[in-house]
């Protein structure tokens, strides 16, 4: 499905979090919104999931309006930057949330549930830890089955806020890279917070830079390290290259 | 060491813990915390804790029961099963069964109003859940009298109703309410608080409802907080003694509960008749602290490590 942003504008008190933010998407486009913190990504981010709402601006999905859609409606899959797993679940009852509270005549039956979260079980590749709870897993699990969580319901958009955050700078290297091939094998349009130079470059296909609120620069790796923009992007990719 | 000296000159305190580090790593310090008191303070301080303990609450404790059997089971027994003692005994567990779930509704309602949202007046809000903490419970007692009595406010309108509030039992359900409103909310709050609401955000994302999220997840993430609550409530709403006093009106066999029972055999100085009734209070309050002992040891459990079972 394709994303698209427009003058989007969202204040906190006298603060100016998004100051006019345009942007669209290709569908099965992986994009990241890069920027130092306080640039504004995650404020957009949880916009585009319905998790806040703009001031003034539009958020279309495939060219229908969705500035006003309730969460629940829009069938996007969110991870958060600490997963936020329910701690007192299973992984099996994680994953098969948002199956179990769907309204009866979408419920899929028990069986069904039950294919479902085995086959995200597999996708992510921890086939036998349905048992554990999110405390008795490492950070890298934990992201996998927030991954597995949210793409159960099978969204029609994908966000992650900081997807790779937390971890240590080993399982993050991986984890970006199977995440990158995941996607590209769903074909699911996704977008992704980041505030590291390295792994925008890396796995996205085009580059949203935010700094202040505003967008500086979009465009594909290459473009923004060859041709920044503005000083900020030249700024802020000095020293970084694509692999 | 040059270096350590110069840098101990320069910049003055931070670096003389680090000369520290440098002599402990030439003498291993041997396997102890960093800070100890001497073994004198530390004995000294767990005495008097004990001591205390003792003093003021296992003596009390263990006073109650001896007196309560003095003059053997057949009077203890005797004393709990006359009329009026159990009218007393069935009255507080009549309060209590009302009390108890409007605090626990009113206490989940306002935590959750609290820890989940913004809204004006908030502050305004989690002072009026600790009031009736810090009034007395005569005064509590006192407003129902104003408001409820004869010459109160809505008196003359009561009485042309034909309907009785204070000296009879709703007003002690009422007073009741009040004292132990804040005990499930106070325990909920800082819970709630600290869990954030990032995992009721993500229930939303998938799909879920604001009750789904609500029942699914918000309750379960604070059950042994909300049963330590309860249990606390439940503790206070049988044991009541000031504000339940006050409205009550001591009508033996009607408006009764334990506490003022208690009271009424000691100054008729029924010694054995009161501390058996008053040992069924401190029964209460030890099954109360072992259910909460339980309850305790579960939540620190369930976040170190849980047993993995079986995903259904």
């Amino acid at each position: 499905m394709k994303i698209e942003a427009k003058d989007l504008v969202r204040t906190f008190g006298d603060y100016l979090a998004l100051d006019k933010v345009s942007l669209k998407t290709e569908d099965g486009e992986l994009v990241a919104l890069l920027g130092p913190s306080g640039s504004g990504k995650t404020t957009l981010l949880r916009i585009i999931a319905g998790l806040d709402f703009p001031d003034s601006g539009n958020v279309v999905f495939d060219d229908q309006d969705s500035t006003g859609l309730k969460i629940q409606k829009r069938r996007v899959g969110f991870v958060f930057q600490n997963y936020a797993l329910f701690r007192h679940m299973t992984v099996y009852k994680n994953i098969a949330f948002g199956l179990e509270v769907a309204p009866g005549s979408r419920r899929l039956s028990r069986a069904q549930i039950r294919d479902r979260v085995f086959e995200l079980l597999g996708l992510i590749q921890l086939p036998s830890l349905e048992g554990r709870f999110p405390a008795q897993l490492s950070g890298g699990q934990r992201q996998r089955v927030a991954l597995a969580r949210a793409l159960a319901i099978e969204p029609r958009i994908l966000l992650l806020d900081e997807p790779f955050g937390t971890l240590d700078a080993m399982v993050r290297k991986e984890l970006r890279l199977w995440v990158k091939e995941l996607q590209r094998r769903l074909k699911i349009t996704t977008l992704f917070v980041t505030h590291d130079q390295d792994e925008a470059l890396e796995i996205a296909d085009r580059i949203v830079v935010m700094n202040n609120g505003r967008v500086e620069q979009i465009g594909t790796p290459a473009a923004v390290c060859d041709e920044p923009a503005s000083p900020f992007v030249w700024e802020f990719l000095r020293g970084h290259a694509i692999y | 060491m040059p270096v350590e000296s110069a840098n101990n000159r320069s910049l003055g305190f931070s670096v003389i813990t680090n000369v520290q580090i440098i002599e402990g790593r030439a003498r291993p310090p041997k396997g102890r915390p960093a800070i100890r008191d001497s073994l004198g303070i530390r004995l000294g301080l767990i005495l008097v804790a004990i001591l205390f303990l003792a003093v003021f609450v296992l003596v009390p404790l263990i006073v109650v029961f001896t007196e309560a059997l003095k003059k053997g089971l057949g009077v203890y027994f005797a004393s709990l099963t006359e009329p009026a003692a159990l009218s007393a005994i069935e009255l507080t567990l009549f309060v209590a069964a009302i009390a108890v779930p409007a605090n626990l509704f009113f206490g989940v309602a306002a935590a959750w109003a609290i820890a989940k949202f913004d809204f004006p007046g908030k502050s305004l809000l989690i002072t009026l859940i600790d009031l009736p903490f810090a009034v007395s419970p005569v005064i509590a007692g006192l407003i129902y009298i104003l408001i409820f009595g004869a010459q109160g406010w809505l008196g003359p309108f009561l009485q042309e109703h034909d309907i009785k509030i204070v000296f009879a039992v709703p007003g002690i359900v009422l007073a009741t309410i009040f004292v132990t409103f804040p005990f499930v909310a106070r325990e909920l709050i800082p819970l709630m608080q600290a869990q954030g609401s990032e995992e009721e955000q993500a229930a939303l994302s998938l799909g879920a409802s604001g009750w789904q999220t609500f029942w699914r997840v918000t309750l379960p993430n604070v059950r042994w907080g909300l049963l330590y609550g309860v249990l606390l409530c439940n503790a206070r709403a049988m044991g009541e003694f000031g504000a339940v006093s006050v409205v009550s009106g001591h009508i033996r066999g009607l408006t009764n509960t334990i506490p003022l029972h208690v009271e009424i055999l000691y100054n008729e100085y029924k010694f054995s008749a009161a501390f058996a009734v008053a040992s069924l209070l401190a029964l209460l309050s030890l099954v109360t602290l072992l259910i909460k002992s339980i309850a305790t040891w579960n939540v620190s459990a369930s976040a170190q490590l849980r047993e993995p079972s079986t995903g259904k």
